[in-house]
């Protein structure tokens, strides 16, 4: 049976994380500084140690994923990567004394935050979204999706040909242009609020069902309808693919800037409390 | 009309078929049509879209409907065809050309903008990659931590090692993004200046730069005693954690030391003290233990120390609820009628016989003179007042003889023999009712009632007073932040029948309501701080002493 990065080892990495957490956790309930809960107790630099260390071992796999040399699969470094992160979560913000200000210190733990929420929402798109993409997609490609379309569109034309004109320019409207992408919302929200096809559809079923059109006229209508309901379909289904990708791949563009961007404000913060200790 | 139209398909290099057509027909309809004269199949073109009519070489062409064509560039409903005219009809383009004899009318017709289906249905990169869309990840990392090392490393470094720029950069306080949390309210002075107390880079915050400011402070301990080498000020003094500057006031900070306090300090006479809920000794005020010394000693309460005052005072008379005669009348004491607080309001002002008991308790000796009174004082001014009330009377006396037998004595004569026998008996009268007067004030019903009174071959003499000012000397208990609790809840003074009673609660009377640093849910937290002071030892603190 496939075993996830998740399930690593009967979730040995989770265990590990809960584990650290909970001790932090324990460590500062039982903590009675004579100031406030703060970085700069004895328990506020041991948390802070064991987490810039852990950030820079968590960005170690980042430089390891890309070293194609080994042939070792990287699931359970992953696995660790998603669980040790997860906990970072809870010692960073213990190390912090919930002492939050605008400041270099919480510029840095604000940034540990995008990072670590945008690896939880790699992580979950990564558990859930490779079946919806499967079972969208119905094993067919999207190149496939987008030329059966390209054919729709080419049957549709020369059905609408011989109708009259409103039609006609709608269904051509529709077909002039290949209505998916755009901007990135519109990618990523999975719909065309402007969608020509439907716009063509709706008109076709206003249309009234008797009276002025001929049997001739009446078979092609309907052939046209049924082009386009399919057209409709696929061009949903594409949709949702090219958001399901972009949802794959958006929060890599934080989650690694931002994690360059912490370790910079890492170093400022470091050399902010030495400097002025 | 005859008409000839050319239908013009380019190939690629520019290379053109023209397919030509011949018609004889009163109108060329212009259309998608499958039936429409010059058929245009593309679903840019109307099914029905303009028609060209005429006869004798005037031709014109006109738009059916509102749709729309453009002659010669113009977009017009109708328009005059002549040779070189061009009118657009959707993608098409359609050119008059002159007509070869027997043709009235010559068309070229041509798809001038070919529809790309296939452009139109192409997936593009811009579709599928987001990158696209964003911007490049590395732009965004490099420009953002330069911004960060510029903002949050090399302005403050460079700020905090110049007073020049920081100066400069003052409106700006670069080093404000440095600052870990609000500074204390005591400190605020010297907020914006943080090179004030951080002089050394990545060096901890030393003992001069408190003392530099802090000069009078005294040490904590005895540095004889103890070594003190080594400690930093900043270890118990926390700033940068909010208004109030941080300061160690856990009990544990007082227990480290004193729940095993000999074994720091062999000599102590302190008892060892733990947790305020469970390990806190009974409280030891200090009393005098004897008397004639008097000798002074700090006893537990429970040994039940007793109070060696030398005065006598029943609480419990002078509390009686259905109240005491006095000379105003009948009138019912509470504790306030005697003890009034201090202008603190932390302690009780000293009871004073003028002012408390002698309202009552007036100083009169003779029956015959109620209105005489004698001083509360020392006995041999006692004794001058009574003998000088006395002298009073007998001369008295001895001017209503005088004025009944008149004597001419001249001053520097000798007194008659018979006068001077008066006057010896004048003298031993007053001495007598003095004596009698001394024995009486003196006594069980006058000052012995609450001093303790002895005769003594030269005299009366009273023994001296001790009254406690404090009790505790080594804590310290306000009044004032308790006066919502009754007297009698803490002092047992309603049933005290001697003055002997130390009228002191013990410390389960404060457990009562005081738990401790952790106490339970229904307790007040108290430190060691709330009762006690910390130490401080009577030298000054030096740099030197304490910094390595």
């Amino acid at each position: 049976m496939h075993e996830s990065f998740l399930t690593y080892r009967g979730f040995l990495f989770l265990k590990v994380a809960s584990l650290a957490g909970i001790l932090a956790v324990a460590l500062y309930m039982g903590h009675a500084p004579m100031d406030a809960p703060n970085g700069g107790t004895w328990l506020g630099y041991g948390l802070g140690t064991v987490s810039v260390f852990l950030i820079f071992w968590l960005a170690w796999f980042g430089v390891r994923k890309r070293r194609y040399s080994g042939v070792k699969p990287l699931r359970g470094w992953l696995s660790a990567h998603v669980y040790l992160g997860s906990a970072l979560l809870v010692l960073a913000t213990l190390h912090t004394g919930f002492q939050f200000g605008w400041n270099v210190h919480t510029l840095a733990y604000g940034l540990m935050l995008l990072v670590i929420a945008s690896g939880i929402f790699g992580t979950v798109a990564y558990a859930r979204l490779p079946r919806l993409v499967a079972d969208n997609r119905g094993r067919r490609t999207l190149e496939a999706m987008v030329a059966e379309i390209s054919s729709l569109d080419r049957e549709a034309r020369q059905a609408a040909m011989a109708l009259d004109d409103k039609v006609n320019a709608m269904v051509f409207a529709a077909s002039e242009k290949l209505q998916l992408g755009g901007s990135l919302w519109r990618i990523l929200s999975g719909r065309e609020p402007a969608c020509r096809t439907s716009a063509c559809i709706a008109h076709l079923e206003s249309l009234p069902t008797k009276g002025g059109i001929g049997p001739e006229e009446g078979a092609i209508l309907g052939t046209l309808v049924r082009l386009l309901y399919r057209k409709r379909e696929l061009l949903h289904r594409a949709r949702l693919d090219l958001r399901y990708q972009a949802l794959l791949d958006i929060w890599l563009h934080i989650h690694i800037p931002a994690t360059v961007l912490l370790i910079v404000a890492l170093v400022a913060h470091v050399v902010a409390v030495f400097f002025f200790w | 009309m005859r008409a000839r139209i050319d239908q013009i398909v380019r190939k690629r290099r520019g290379l053109a078929d023209v397919n030509e057509r011949d018609l004889d027909t009163s109108a060329l309809r212009i259309g998608r049509s499958g039936s429409a004269e010059i058929h245009l199949a593309d679903p840019r073109v109307r099914l029905d879209h303009a028609v060209i009519e005429g006869e004798d070489g005037r031709f014109e062409v006109r738009a059916v409907g509102d749709a729309i064509i453009l002659v010669d560039g113009q977009p017009n409903s109708v328009g005059m065809l002549r040779p070189g005219t061009r009118v657009s009809i959707g993608p098409y383009e359609l050119r008059v050309d002159e007509p070869p004899p027997g043709i009235d009318l010559l068309i070229a017709v041509e798809l001038v903008q070919p529809f790309d289906a296939e452009a139109a249905a192409a997936l593009t990169d811009e579709m599928r990659v987001i990158a696209h869309h964003l911007p490049g990840r590395r732009l965004v990392a490099w420009t953002l931590s330069l911004v960060i090392l510029a903002l949050f490393v090399a302005l403050p470094v460079i700020a905090a090692l110049s007073p020049g720029a920081r100066e400069a950069t003052k409106a700006f306080r670069p080093l404000a993004a440095w600052n870990s949390g609000p500074i204390s309210n005591v400190h605020r002075t010297i907020a914006e200046n943080c090179t004030a107390c951080h002089v050394k880079p990545f060096v901890q915050v030393e003992n001069a730069q408190c003392l530099a400011c802090h000069a009078a402070t005294r040490q904590h301990a005895d540095p004889k005693m103890f070594d003190l080498s080594g400690l930093r000020c900043e270890s118990c003094h926390k700033e940068h954690n909010g208004q109030r500057l941080a300061t160690r006031a856990d009990d544990g900070f007082c227990t480290g030391c004193h729940a095993s306090i000999a074994s720091f300090a062999p000599k102590t006479t302190l008892a060892a003290v733990g947790p305020f809920a469970r390990a806190h000794p009974e409280f030891r005020p200090t009393v005098v233990s004897d008397p004639a010394g008097p000798v002074f000693a700090r006893v537990s309460l429970d040994a039940k120390p007793q109070e060696n005052s030398n005065l006598r005072f029943p609480h419990d008379k002078h509390l009686k609820r259905e109240g005491l005669r006095t000379p105003t009348g009948t009138v019912t004491l509470t504790c306030a009628n005697c003890h009034t607080p201090d202008p603190s309001g932390a302690t009780m002002m000293p009871v004073r016989m003028e002012a408390q008991c002698g309202t009552c308790h007036t100083l009169g000796f003779e029956r015959r003179f109620p209105d005489w009174t004698v001083p509360h004082g020392e006995p041999d001014q006692v004794r001058r007042t009574i003998a000088g009330l006395y002298s009073q009377v007998a001369l008295a006396e001895r001017r209503e003889v005088d004025r009944a037998q008149p004597s001419r004595q001249r001053p520097g004569s000798e007194l008659s023999s018979e006068d001077r026998a008066q006057r010896e008996a004048d003298r031993a009268w007053v001495e007598a009712r003095t004596e009698e007067a001394m024995a009486t004030t003196f006594g069980a019903a006058g000052c012995g009632l609450c001093h303790m009174t002895e005769k003594k071959p030269e005299g009366w003499a009273v023994k001296p007073v001790h009254v406690a000012s404090q009790f505790m000397q080594k804590a310290r208990f306000d009044h004032a932040r308790h006066t919502t609790v009754g007297c009698g809840e803490c002092h047992a003074a309603q049933t005290s029948s001697s003055s002997a009673d130390l009228l002191l609660p013990g410390i389960e009377t404060c457990r009562g309501c005081h738990g401790g640093d952790k106490p339970e849910a229904d307790k007040v937290a108290s430190t060691c701080l709330s009762c006690h002071a910390f130490h401080t030892h009577a030298s000054p603190i030096r740099a030197a002493e304490t910094v390595k």
